[in-house]
Formats: C-alpha cells, structure tokens, sequence
C-alpha cells in the first residue's frame, strides 16, 4: 500500500462484481476468509487490491500451535499482506471444550499482557510482518480486571513492537455500555499507535436490549466520531469499512466508502 | 485461579445454556465450586444473560447460513428461509438448554429446522421432489461441524484424535458418517447456487454419501461405493494394512495410497504410518 492513507472494505464475495467495479473508490480489500477454491472473481481481485489479512489466526491468550503459523504464513503471502491483523481477543477455553466462536476480550490482567505479548512475539517472527491488533468491546461488567483496556493495548503494542487497530464502533459500544463518555474514553487508547482504522455500522439486537455491531452503513454520528479520531492519530495508514457478512447488501460498500471519504477528507 | 482460568469460567458460562442457567439460579451459591462462585460474584449476571443468549442465536445462525446454503438460495420458490427458524418462538424456549459446539445441542436444533423444513411441505415437495434428501444433506454437514466442535481442542487446533488415543492399526474414525439418498443430489448441488429460471432436476438413483471431518475439523463428503464401505467397515483398528489389503483382495501399495488420502480427510485414524510412500489420488473428488 502507498504512503497515501488507503480507504477500502472487506472482500465479500457474494458482492464481488460491484467491489471490482469501484475499483477508484476502493484502495484495499481486507481478507477475513481465505477465497473459496471456486471464487471465480478472486484471481481478479488479488490482481486489482492490495489484500490485508484479517482472518481468525489463533487467539494470543495461549501459545500459537505450529498449523496455525502456517496458515496465516501461506494467508498473508497468498494476499502480500503488508499487515497482519488480530482481534485482542480470548473466545476458548484451554483445551478447547467451549468456544463462543464470536470475538470476546480477555481480562485486562498482568498474566493476560504476558501471555498476548509472548504469542504476538511468535507470531511477527513466524510472518515476517507487522500485526495490528483490534480491539473488542465488553458488553457486560466485568470486575476481574487488573489495569485498564487503554494501559493493556499500550504496553501490549510498546512491548511486542504491534500496533493498533482502532475499531471506532467497538469503541462506541464499550463506552456506552460502560457509561463512559465516547470522546474521554477514545483518548484513554493508544491512538498514536493506530495503524489502521475500522469503522462500521450498528443495529438494535432483542437478545442484547441495545445496539451491537451489524452490516450496515455507519449513522452520521459514527462518522463525525470517526473523523474526530482520525485527526487524533498520526501514524495511520488504512481506513477500512468494516462489514462482512452474506447479509450485506448491494450499494452499501460504495456509499459508505464514499462518505468515508467526504467526512475524512480522503476524496 | 489466574485470570487465564477466571476466563474460561465466564467462556462456559456464555457458552453453555445448561451451566449458566444453573449457576443463576436461585439455589445456586451454594452447590457452585468456589472458583465458579468467585468469579460469577463479579459479573453483571443480567447482561452475561443477555450476552449468552445473542451469542447462542448468532453461533447456530451462522451455522444455518453455511450449511443449509441451498435451502436457502432456494427460499425465493419455497417460503422457507431456514434461518427463519432460529427466530421462532420454539427456537427461544430452546436456547437455555443449548451447548454451542456440543453434538446433542446440534440434533435439537437440526431437529427443530427439519419441521421448520419439511412440516406441511407437499407443495414444496411437488416442486423440488428431492427436497427431503436435500434437507438430510445439509443436516448431517450442520451435525458434522457440532461433532468437529465438540472435541477437546483448542480453535482451529486439531480436532481428530490425538495420535496416542488412535488405535495401532488403520480404523474407520468415529466422525464418519454414511448418509443414503433416494436421489443423485450432488449432481445438482452446484446449479442450486446459480441464478434459478428452472428448478434442476435430480436423477432418481440411490445414492450414499460420506462425511468425514480432517484432523483440523473441516467435513468433507465425498460418494461412497460400495467397494469403499467395505474397506472403511473392515478397518478395526486391530489389524495391519497389508493383511486387510490381503484378506479383501486388492494390491497392498493401492490400498495404502487410498488409506493415506481417507486419513488427509478424517475417515481413517491410526498410530502408525501405513506405508512410506504415499502419493496419487484415487478418491473421487470431494461432492
């Protein structure tokens, strides 16, 4: 990817026609399954896009196994990925008996930090890449943690030498369910160690009484918070669109990719 | 308890219905462990509630979405979605009772997407005669992945059995499963993706299909012959590959070949290598 802040999507192969006919509108295409071995679009959108790895490569609460380095190694040089991505993430148990099989933040305690650290380490060493890790809201109080979300990613980047993928509508989730102010909560991140920048939509969910993350345009609100973090952070390099789900419709990865870049000041 | 350990508590209490709703219940301090105690004692339990509900509703739908694909690309001519189901009044009452990943929680829920399937479906049937068949494809692929998931190990991790736990000999593995068709629905499959002017036909012709899951638990199904049934139900686990090789008549360096590739695929298990050298492909190719 180029110097210039790149503005795409997530590749969504039921919409690969309309992602390959806005080629102007889209930089980037970011990667969260491998292509199916009969995607009859994908040679073509390898060819067009710049590719980001943004698959599930293992969780960094527990040590890497051997398949799952390989896997992402022959992921992020099938893409040329010029990052990897991560989700700060803990979704199973040890041993594997249970599995929410959803991203889901671990505790925010020292014994987590090492454990992130030690497998982040294995995993830029066994790619050969930088990885970027993102940041997943807590619905439900939890009061187990040792120091906060924004001093685990700070240590946790300054340490492993990652940086930081900033999903703004998982921000805008953990502050409300945390009843923090969106802003105040924002600037207790790293954000001068963001790399890349999510922004997405959200919906109302019966199970949650409340919004969660959903494939859909993100609202005004979301892009006026976007835009006030993207002037916040000076090392960024991509801003992505973050929907990918068989229940994306047509017409909304350009229409969010274009007022993206009105309301950024990326046109 | 580590905080690695105190997440695996709050992992099962959002994964396992069964678990959860015994924990909050009222009675329930004092028949919990005290790790468990402990750490419930520092949760909202209202929003784990809610929390655990949402992920139980988004984790079978996102399994309904890939495996019953057919059904609904074919939704437009029936009125079925089957994702529909997993909104249904039954659906909600059975979700206390759900294990994500677990085999039993699968049958109910498979169970329960059957009627929502095949429940008063003669029109249906009228149209698309291999409906029936097509309905127990896509839920032996949907039971397939809940026994992948069921194993003790860690996502994306190996999921067969571990080579102390696999017998000395070639064995048919316990993930194998035979699923017998009136019709010869995989000649269909693919055209059940396309744009649909015409519902495709399907050839009448009995037809058996394996399922098997690879040791990093992708299910793969393949036809299976006679000729194949027969060498999966002879392997037991006690004998060596030459000897099945001998006693079923086939030559020995073929047989291992076809051996290796059932083992890439999940369908056979064994502690020792069977031969040295295994190349070629004899299978047929994955449906």
């Amino acid at each position: 990817m180029s110097e210039k802040i790149s503005v795409g999507a997530f590749y969504n192969p039921h919409l690969a026609e309309e992602i390959l006919s806005h080629t102007g509108l889209i930089n980037h295409l970011a990667m969260a399954d491998p292509p199916e071995p009969h995607d009859p679009h994908f040679p073509e959108v390898k060819k067009r896009f710049p590719l980001l790895l943004h698959d599930y490569i293992h969780q960094l609460s527990d040590p890497i196994p051997p398949h799952a380095l390989e896997r992402a190694r022959q992921l992020a040089e099938l893409y040329d990925s010029p990052w990897v991505a991560e989700h700060c993430q803990c979704v199973v148990t040890q041993g594997g008996r249970y599995n929410v099989d959803y991203v889901f933040p671990p505790l925010y305690t020292r014994e987590m930090l090492e454990r992130y650290i030690k497998s982040a380490r294995v995993l830029q060493a066994a790619l050969a890449r930088p990885l970027v890790l993102e940041q997943i809201p807590r619905y439900f109080r939890i009061d187990l943690d040792e120091i906060s979300e924004g001093e685990f990613l700070r240590e946790f980047f300054e340490t492993s030498g990652a940086s930081f993928l900033l999903d703004i509508a998982h921000a805008w989730l953990q502050a409300r369910y945390t009843g923090r102010d969106i802003r105040e909560y924002l600037l207790s991140l790293p954000l001068d160690l963001v790399t890349e920048l999510h922004l997405a939509g959200v919906s109302e969910y019966s199970d949650l009484q409340g919004p969660w993350i959903a494939p859909v345009e993100p609202s005004d609100e979301m892009l006026d918070l976007a835009a006030w973090a993207f002037e916040r952070l000076p090392k960024v390099r991509g801003v992505t669109f973050d929907a990918f789900s068989t229940l994306l419709q047509p017409g909304t990865i350009p229409r969010t990719l274009e007022r993206t870049r009105k309301r950024l000041g990326l046109a | 308890m580590n905080s690695r350990d105190a997440q695996d508590v709050i992992l099962r209490l959002l994964a396992d219905g069964p678990f959860r709703g015994a924990a909050m219940a009222p009675q329930a301090a004092t028949a919990l462990d005290a790790e468990t105690a402990s750490v419930l004692a520092r949760v909202d339990l209202a929003g784990l509630e809610r929390f655990g509900r949402f992920l139980c509703r988004h984790y079978y739908r996102e399994r309904v979405v890939h495996y019953f694909k057919y059904s609904r690309a074919l939704a437009p001519l029936t009125g079925r979605p089957p994702e529909s189901a997993l909104k249904t009044p039954e659906f909600k009452a059975l979700m206390p009772q759900l294990v994500m990943g677990e085999r039993a929680s699968a049958e109910r829920v498979v169970t329960l997407l059957r009627c929502f399937l095949t429940d008063d479906a003669d029109a249906i049937r009228a149209r698309i005669r291999y409906w029936d068949d097509l309905v127990a494809y896509q839920s032996a692929f949907f039971l397939s992945d809940a026994a992948a998931a069921s194993r003790p190990a860690s996502a994306g991790a190996s999921v067969g059995p571990t080579v102390e736990s696999a017998p000395r000999f070639p064995a048919r593995a316990e993930s194998v499963s035979y699923l017998e068709l009136s019709y010869d629905l995989p000649a269909v499959l693919p055209l059940l993706l396309k744009p649909l002017e015409d519902i495709p036909a399907a050839v009448l012709k009995p037809t058996r299909l394996l399922l098997a899951r690879s040791p990093h638990g992708e299910v793969t199904v393949i036809r299976c012959t006679d000729a194949l049934k027969r060498l999966l139900d002879s392997l037991t686990g006690e004998v060596p590959a030459a000897e099945v090789a001998a006693r079923l008549g086939v030559d020995p360096n073929a047989f291992e070949r076809t051996l290796r590739q059932l083992e890439d695929v999940g369908a056979v298990v064994a502690r020792e290598s069977f031969s040295s050298s295994h190349t070629g492909s004899e299978l047929p190719s994955p449906v």
